[in-house]
């Protein structure tokens, strides 16, 4: 009976609940991936049956931030009230039950030394440097005021779906390679054949893929994952602004920490393994924005002298602070902050589109198909990489500064690494805010009175090419120039040139028909020109855009 | 080794030298007898030459077509023996559906695959180097759906399982070719037949440009000269032109239903230089005037005087 109760233990819960969430998380990201199974119909879209976004739906910080910046309701992020509510009674029960980047900072806080814990025995107490991430909370809600999205570098689900695609799942690519070519070199070919046929396309990536910028992308996942060891939690205690928001939304809820001053005999046990940093021991005050609900403290504690209660009456009692210290003038300062930098950013912008005119534009900033025009697009990208892990072909990277500041990390295509496949709509179908709206193939294709979604424009280096420029035949980028509304947009045209030694030779030198050309960068891609290709995209042209063209609408 | 018992710690240098140490020298060894008991690999893969030299069947559905165009050739059984492991390489390039007839024919893939089982196979292997993404082209071609019940092995391509062999072309001395083309008893190439800008038909030959790794693009600046220096290499047991579609414009991958032709013919024969010659036909183009069609037959390759081959055609 006492093992049972003693398995029945609301930590126990807890735990199982961060595993399966945890897993779950894992489970929706890795199928993020094409779908192994056909479309219901052959010139359908291939279609993720998997709810993949389900986290980012469940998040308020996002669903706030991009209602505002986009001044669009988005309903599917509706789903976010669940987690409000769960906060408004349950503290910020979220962070230790359910936030899986939550479970693996806990992961890696955890099995520090006695005497690790005893040297930082000042960290159980609460600081008002923790008061940071409301600060970060309202940096980033006064900044979607003015229309721009930036929650995305410190929302969780974001950092983390960013860092797993771009760092941590090319590497275990990598790795694995790595595994079976050692196993090849020892001579089990077949046991390597196995696993690469089983685990591709599953867990590691169908083909070994890179992205741009990958290091510092995952050098900031592991500064943070490293902080555990500074402090337990301290991404949580110290950053998060979805923990804030939630932590602004606890401040009242009826779930208080009862303690029995009378029992504690100042063991400190409770202090050793709470992830908030919400100070449980009696005689401290606790709070109850930082509580993770972890239920650590009761497990511990030898004396049962603490427990929750649900306590609806008001006044709030005495020993809980509720957001301690948060003065208000550091709060207006933030948001002050937000509002002020946010216009500074976007000055920074390259891509800036006002008036219907584009002021500097960067030719290589090429979104996404079904990407939004750059100023709504900014409005609601949350930079989480989904559409990078997705895409088939490694096409999709995180930018530098192609869109200025405001547009670091968000996606952009990179022909020369990877071409945008002309019938694939994935990016569209993961993005957790429609940033890269949900498309057909039919809006791709430009089917059925449709015009085609272009990325911008193929141009040829005549200076590069090799007929145009060393009288050699090649055709490559017309071969592989996918036939849109029935034709290829690279048509060649025949021609006797005179090659360096003197000879008459025939060939067919690339030309553009523009009117064909959807931008999807494969002629950049398959160019037999190594380095820089003699074929190459740029964004002018593109259908999101009303500015960044060639020619008047309707001309040609 | 030292001796003493294990219920004593083992301290690290204990562990490095009683443990790691003999197993790694045990890794080694076995490294150094998977390298030497490597087999000889060639890509031959031809058998004795059948009665007939090529067969064209006109007018029948896919799986017709094939039964009627093994039946004149004397049954896949006389290509396949019981127990062979043999490679079916369709064309699966790219990310487009059956009727635009840039993939092979996936019920004539179909087809030939049971075909093969029957004959006795142990296993059968299909796969293409896809030049579109390979999971679209496999999915989108109908390929996969078309034999995922047959017990056949549908593979994507594993860029580590390219082999460097030695061509010895004119062109292509050194080339890398796909490990499971090399380690199969029989391979049967199943092009589809399409216009292409150099090569100005894909047919047989250059289907082969699916089992191989490598830049691949560069092919196309002497495409007729690497065609034959591959065709000469790679042999297969059987050639197989799925012609039921033909792709006429903006070949090779296509994209408009507009560009496929109903042609619903199929050429077959061991000698792939015959089968691309009557290839040739079909897009009323004398065989005389592709590049690697008359270069493969200089070589020997196979033969591309169509009159004097020995050629059954059976009408439906």
């Amino acid at each position: 009976m006492k093992r049972a109760k003693r398995l029945f233990r609301l930590a126990n819960f807890r735990r199982l609940s961060q595993t399966v969430c945890f897993v779950l998380f894992l489970y929706l990201f890795f199928r993020m991936e094409f779908p192994p199974f056909g479309p219901a119909g052959e010139m359908e879209a291939f279609r993720i049956q998997t709810p993949v976004g389900l986290f980012f739906y469940l998040d308020p910080l996002l669903a706030v931030t991009t209602w505002i910046a986009s001044r669009e309701f988005l309903p599917v992020l509706l789903w976010s009230l669940v987690t409000i509510l769960s906060a408004i009674l349950l503290n910020r029960a979220f962070c230790g039950w359910v936030c899986p980047f939550g479970t693996l900072q806990q992961l890696l806080s955890a099995g520090k030394t006695a005497r690790r814990r005893a040297v930082r025995s000042e960290r159980w107490r609460w600081n008002a440097k923790r008061n940071l991430k409301y600060l970060v909370l309202a940096f980033f809600l006064a900044g979607s005021l003015l229309g721009l999205q930036q929650v995305g570098w410190l929302d969780p689900f974001s950092f983390l779906t960013r860092s797993m695609a771009v760092w941590v799942h090319p590497s275990m690519g990598l790795g694995l390679d790595g595994v079976v070519r050692l196993m090849d070199w020892i001579g089990w070919t077949t046991t390597g054949d196995t696993l690469i046929a089983g685990l591709r396309g599953v867990v590691v990536p169908f083909d070994s893929r890179f992205f741009l910028h990958a290091f510092c992308i995952g050098l900031t996942f592991g500064v943070v994952l490293a902080l555990n060891r500074v402090e337990t939690r301290f991404w949580c205690r110290y950053l998060c602004p979805l923990g804030a928001w939630l932590g602004v939304c606890a401040a009242r809820a009826p779930l208080t920490l009862h303690k029995h001053a009378d029992r504690c005999t100042r063991c400190n046990r409770c202090l050793q393994g709470c992830q908030g940093g919400d100070q449980p021991i009696p005689g401290e005050p606790w709070i109850s924005s930082e509580c993770h609900l972890c239920a650590n403290c009761i497990d511990v504690c030898p004396e049962n002298a603490l427990e929750f209660r649900f306590r609806l009456a008001r006044p709030v009692p005495a020993e809980r602070r509720p957001l301690a210290d948060l003065s208000r003038r550091a709060v207006l300062g933030a948001a002050v902050g937000g509002f002020v930098l946010a216009p500074l950013q976007a000055i920074g912008a390259e891509n800036a589109e006002r008036d219907r005119k584009v002021f500097k534009a960067s030719d290589k900033l090429i979104r996404p198909p079904g990407a939004r025009a750059e100023d709504d697009f900014l409005s609601r990208c949350v930079r989480c990489g989904a559409c990078m892990k997705v895409c088939p072909t490694n096409a999709l990277h995180p930018a530098a500064f192609e869109g200025g500041v405001s547009a670091l990390w968000t996606p952009i295509v990179v022909p020369k690494i990877g071409y945008c496949d002309d019938r694939c709509t994935l990016c569209g179908q993961v993005c957790p805010t429609e940033a890269i709206r949900p498309t057909t193939l039919d809006d791709r294709l430009g089917r059925n009175g449709r015009a085609p979604i272009r990325l911008g424009l193929a141009y040829v280096d005549r200076n590069r090419c090799l007929p145009w420029a060393q009288a050699k035949p090649c055709i490559v980028c017309e071969e592989v120039c996918p036939t849109i509304q029935g034709q290829k947009a690279i048509k060649l045209v025949r021609d006797r040139v005179q090659a360096p030694d003197g000879r008459w030779i025939d060939v067919q030198k690339p030309v553009i028909d523009a009117a064909f050309c959807i931008g999807c960068g494969i002629c950049e891609n398959k160019c037999p020109i190594a380095d820089r290709a003699a074929i190459l995209v740029t964004c002018v042209g593109e259908s999101r855009s009303v500015a960044n063209q060639i020619s008047l609408p309707g001309g040609q | 080794m030292s001796k003493r018992p294990f219920t004593t710690p083992w301290t690290r240098r204990e562990v490095l030298e009683d443990l790691l140490v003999p197993a790694a020298a045990g890794i080694a060894l076995a490294g150094l007898g998977g390298c030497g008991g490597g087999r000889e690999l060639s890509a031959d893969k031809r058998v004795g030459a059948p009665a007939l030299d090529l067969v064209v069947v006109r007018n029948g559905e896919p799986d017709v077509l094939v039964r009627e165009a093994l039946a004149a050739l004397g049954g896949m059984q006389r290509f396949i023996a019981r127990g062979d492991r043999v490679v079916l390489k369709p064309n699966i390039g790219f990310n487009r559906v059956p009727e635009q007839a840039a993939n092979t024919n996936p019920d004539v893939v179909r087809a030939l695959a049971v075909a093969i089982l029957n004959a006795g196979a142990k296993t059968v292997k299909i796969f293409d180097h896809s030049l579109y993404e390979a999971r679209h082209c496999y999915a989108r071609s109908g390929i996969s759906k078309a034999v995922q019940d047959l017990g056949v092995e549908l593979e994507f391509v594993d860029e580590r399982k390219f082999v460097e062999m030695t061509l010895g072309g004119e062109w292509l001395k050194n080339w890398p070719i796909y490990r499971d083309v090399l380690e199969a008893d029989k391979v049967i190439n199943v092009p589809v037949a399409k216009q292409h800008s150099t090569a100005r038909l894909s047919l047989g030959f250059k289907n082969l440009m699916g089992v191989i790794g490598g830049r691949r693009e560069a092919f196309h600046q002497n495409i007729h000269t690497a065609l034959a220096d591959l065709g000469g290499f790679v042999r297969p047991t059987l050639t197989i032109l799925d012609a039921y579609r033909i792709l006429v414009r903006n070949g090779p991958q296509g994209g408009s239903l507009a560009d496929a032709v109903l042609s619903r013919t199929l050429v077959a024969g061991v000698d792939m230089v015959a089968v691309d010659a009557f290839g040739c036909s079909l897009f009323d183009i004398d065989p005389a005037q592709m590049g690697f069609v008359v270069e493969a037959s200089r070589r020997g390759i196979g033969r591309m005087d169509l009159a004097g081959l020995k050629t059954r055609t059976v009408e439906l």
